[in-house]
């Protein structure tokens, strides 16, 4: 089909559609790739199959609407995930989570990814904010679902199957999201742990007792395990419970406020991008919480109250927790509902465009 | 329309296997054709049907050996909790069997620490928060119709309610599922960490209506118990003006937990009825508004929710005092729906969103639709999120009324939709807006979507007939063909 006379992103989505099916028809495979940031996990071009290739969505970028008073945004999924922030901070707002990105990380290949940040203790996954979706699956069908606005139940909500998927059901196009206002006032109630099981019960117990924190989590520290408990919000809210927060940790807590906070909060954000680590543990809040006791070794980072660890040393298994390992792709064959996954990527990509293939370790695909 | 076991093809004659199934959920769990009329239809009285039978195992292995024997037989399976849905999505219009949770009630563990419950599907919505509340915990989604409806039926629909402003619908809400399907196989979808191990199967099968399998058990997201609830009741001279109000709270990024508007009409019908509230009839509209949390911060959000409301001219506004008045101005908006029936013996609830910015001019311009047809409509909705509730009056047995209700509820949600707004935001498609599905999404979008039916359920049994349009949208369009699935052969 030509694509003479379309405006510059229907174009653009028409070339798209026809590298996705010529790569249907020569029997190739494609992985969507945004800002090339977050890939630690698949190589573009190797899938044993006589090479993969990659369907570049970093073109497709620019806000579509962003409507301050409707509390959306919706942009292309090439659009770089700082400037979408940029963007609708102008409007008193944050996007609907505060994560690790890389310089260049996309909105699709960010929700592609399925990361949500440590605020998901408050704010819920990132995947509970995305409102709709425009995807191209592997038969070449661009497709809607969801819409724009805060409230719709109208039809199957397919953009969930996406959030997390890794580009391996489709390449993501356009994105709505909900956004959250940005807060009057922020705080982060810092500890040097020098007795980290008693400083983890403390956690425990202001979850338990209802504590409005945003996130928390534990990292290695200057002279030990730094335990870090963020909130925001309301300013004479916010200074209140900070102060709870301080004297339920112990006298040696610091609150560090705004700006300073803000730092804080960004250093350990930026500790849980991926790619300083090789495993990745998940568990209940519970299980991560007796993990986290157990120590934090230099090369670990905790996501507390989200219920998930970052290591570089293999971790042991134990019951509740689930353990993968960082460069391999993110599904294991026996997992559950595994029979209806399949046929879902049957149904939606039948010549496995998209699909990841057999799973190799990074050094035999090499040689393959 | 009434739809009985002709209609779609499904079978009325239930051969062996209805012998089979009582044999493995006891006499009790089988109701058959005299004592099966309350399950001729949902809230959407309009539409109703006949199936074979209702089934009502009592557990998850239960429900799946019974699943196994329809599937045996190509036995199609309507899933049913309270039946209080408003777009007929648990109206058995294929026949088959329908199965439901009544007797699936059981809360099964809380976790205070994880602030999650493990249910049944069957569990009534308020009961949770009872269940709860012992552990400072409560479950955040209340639809009005909560002290009914069922927790399996609110994952069907992704259900809304008031409070779902501030913490959102349903999905928000679900952690993990444990699923029968079709073929009667229990998928495990509980949840092993924070993100889903592969794709997000939970995610996608809230809101499905029915259509992916029998939700059998749910592990669901709970919130502590608000240090603080401050509900206020502002009274407005025009529904206009509460209209705008609500556009600028939304504007200013204010954070109240719920926004409801009530008009003239609705006051009326609550003051008359045993949900009497003390809403002033003098008043246009008002606007009931609860903020919660931290004392503070409650304080702060009325106090600008308040300068709001009075530079919109609001003329009075009344903050609950205790518990039992916060209480009493909740049960006359949530005994809304029933008090309207008061007015005449039946009531069309439209479920429709307009974007938050545009709500004076939507609800203006339903309330003039209805107007031109003669009819009555009262406007009792979730405001802060733009989900509006035309509800309109009337008589079943008045042929030509129910064709100007029918009429009015298509012009409503086409000039909502025109206005970049929502087909549904929290009752569903169902049998209702099956056929208005093409307004919002193409052929290409819809084809994705059975296919994804197909993947969960390559028979097509379960919930036949709903949500779902069977013709392609553009051969409808081009020949006046129906898009409604209920009138080709299946
Ligand atoms: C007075 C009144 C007020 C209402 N207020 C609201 C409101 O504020 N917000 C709102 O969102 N809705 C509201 N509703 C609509 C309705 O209550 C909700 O849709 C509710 O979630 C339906 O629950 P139910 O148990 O009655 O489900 P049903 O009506 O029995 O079924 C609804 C749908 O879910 C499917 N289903 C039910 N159980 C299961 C299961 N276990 N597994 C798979 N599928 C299942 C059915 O097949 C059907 O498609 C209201 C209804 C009434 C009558």
């Amino acid at each position: 089909m030509s694509a003479a006379g379309l405006d510059p992103h229907a174009a653009l989505v028409e070339d798209l559609r026809g590298q996705v099916l010529e790569a249907s028809a020569a029997g190739r495979r494609l992985t969507p790739v945004g800002g090339r940031t977050q890939l630690g996990w698949c190589r573009p071009d190797h899938d044993g199959r006589g090479g993969r290739g990659s369907l570049d969505l970093s073109g497709l970028r620019g806000v579509v609407e962003y409507e301050p008073g409707e509390g959306t945004v919706t942009a292309w999924a090439g659009t770089p995930w700082s400037e979408l922030a940029t963007t609708v901070a102008v409007g008193g707002h944050r996007l609907p989570a505060d994560l690790c990105t890389r310089p260049g990380s996309t909105v699709g290949g960010v929700l592609a990814s399925g990361r949500s940040g440590p605020d998901r203790f408050q704010a819920q996954a990132l995947r509970h904010h995305v409102l709709g979706m425009q995807v191209l699956v592997g038969d070449g069908t661009v497709a809607r679902s969801g819409g724009r606005l805060v409230k719709n139940v109208t039809g199957f909500d397919l953009h969930r199957l996406h959030v997390g998927a890794r580009g391996t059901l489709g390449a993501i196009l356009e994105v709505s999201l909900r956004l959250r206002p940005l807060p009057e006032c922020e705080a982060v109630v810092a500890l040097e742990a020098t007795e980290l099981d008693a400083a983890l019960d403390a956690v425990a117990d202001l979850v338990r007792a209802g504590a409005r924190l945003q996130w928390g989590t534990l990292r290695p520290g200057a002279s030990g395990p730094l335990l870090e408990l963020g909130l925001d919000g309301r300013r004479s809210q916010v200074e209140q419970d900070a102060a709870a927060a301080a004297a339920a940790l112990g006298s040696t807590a610091t609150i560090a406020w705004d700006a300073d906070a803000a730092v804080r909060r960004e250093a350990t954000r930026d500790m849980g991008c991926e790619d300083g680590y090789a495993w990745e543990v998940q568990g209940t809040r519970a299980a991560i919480l007796s993990r986290a006791a157990g120590g934090c070794p230099q090369d670990s980072w905790f996501d507390l109250l989200s219920g998930r660890q970052l290591t570089s040393t293999r971790p042991s298994e134990a019951p509740g927790l689930r353990v993968r390992r960082l460069a391999d792709a993110p599904t294991v064959p026996d997992r559950r509902g595994h029979a209806w996954e399949e046929r879902i990527r049957s149904q939606l990509d039948p010549a496995g465009v998209f699909a990841m293939g057999s799973q190799q370790p990074a050094d035999e695909e090499v040689s393959a | 329309m009434d739809r009985r076991c002709s209609a779609g093809g499904g079978p009325c004659v239930t051969g062996g296997w209805l012998e089979e199934v009582r044999s493995l959920v006891g006499p009790r769990g089988v109701v058959t054709r005299t004592s099966a009329v309350a399950y001729e239809s949902d809230g959407l009285t309009m539409e109703r049907g006949e199936g074979a039978a209702v089934v009502l195992p009592r557990d998850t292995a239960e429900t799946a050996r019974v699943m196994r024997v329809l599937a045996r037989h190509g036995v199609p399976i309507v899933p049913r909790g309270a039946g209080t849905g408003l777009s007929g999505g648990a109206t058995p219009v294929s026949g088959g069997v329908t199965i439901g949770t009544a007797r699936m009630r059981g809360v099964l563990a809380i976790d205070a620490l994880e602030r999650t419950a493990h249910v049944q599907a069957g569990v009534v919505n308020a009961d949770l928060s009872r269940a709860t509340a012992p552990h400072g915990l409560f479950y955040a989604p209340d639809p009005s119709s909560q002290a009914a409806c069922t927790l399996g039926g609110n994952v069907a629909n992704n259900s809304g309610g008031p409070h779902c402003l501030l913490h959102g619908n349903t999905s928000r809400h679900v952690r993990g599922l444990v699923l029968v399907d079709a073929s009667g196989e229990v998928i495990d979808l509980m949840p092993t960490g924070p993100d889903p191990e592969g794709l997000d199967l939970v995610g996608v099968t809230v809101g499905s209506e029915g259509m992916f399998g029998v939700v059998a058990e749910v592990l669901l997201n709970l919130q502590p118990l608000p240090e603080t609830v401050e509900t206020v009741l502002a009274v407005f001279p025009t529904l206009d003006a509460a209209c705008d109000c609500v556009t600028d709270a939304i504007a200013a990024r204010l954070e109240p937990s719920a926004i409801e508007i009530l008009d003239r009409l609705t006051i009326e019908a609550v003051e008359d009825s045993v949900f009497a509230a003390g809403y002033p009839r003098e008043a246009e509209a008002v606007l009931l508004v609860e903020a919660e949390g931290g004392a503070a911060e409650v304080d702060a959000t009325v106090a600008d929710l308040v300068a709001l409301a009075e530079r919109h001219g609001c003329m009075e506004v009344r903050r609950a005092q205790d518990a039992g008045e916060r209480a009493r101005l909740w049960a006359g908006r949530k005994g809304a729906f029933g008090a309207m029936g008061r007015v005449a013996p039946d009531l069309y609830v439209a479920d429709v969103v307009a974007p938050r910015t545009r709500l004076r001019e939507i609800v203006a311009l339903s309330t003039e639709i209805a107007r031109e047809r003669g009819l009555k409509l009262a406007n009792v909705f979730h405001a802060g999120d733009g989900n509006l509730h035309p509800n309109i009056s009337y008589d079943r047995r008045d042929e030509d009324e129910v064709r100007r209700v029918l009429e009015a509820g298509r012009l409503i949600m086409e000039a909502c939709i025109e206005r970049g707004g929502s087909l549904t935001g929290e009752h569903g498609v169902g049998l209702e807006k099956q056929a208005h599905m093409c307004d919002v999404f193409g052929d290409d979008d819809l084809g994705v979507m059975h296919r994804v039916r197909d993947a969960a359920d390559p028979e097509r049994r379960l919930n036949p007939g709903k949500t779902l349009p069977v013709r392609a949208c553009r051969e409808a369009r081009g020949t006046g063909l129906p898009t409604d699935p209920r009138e080709v052969a299946l």
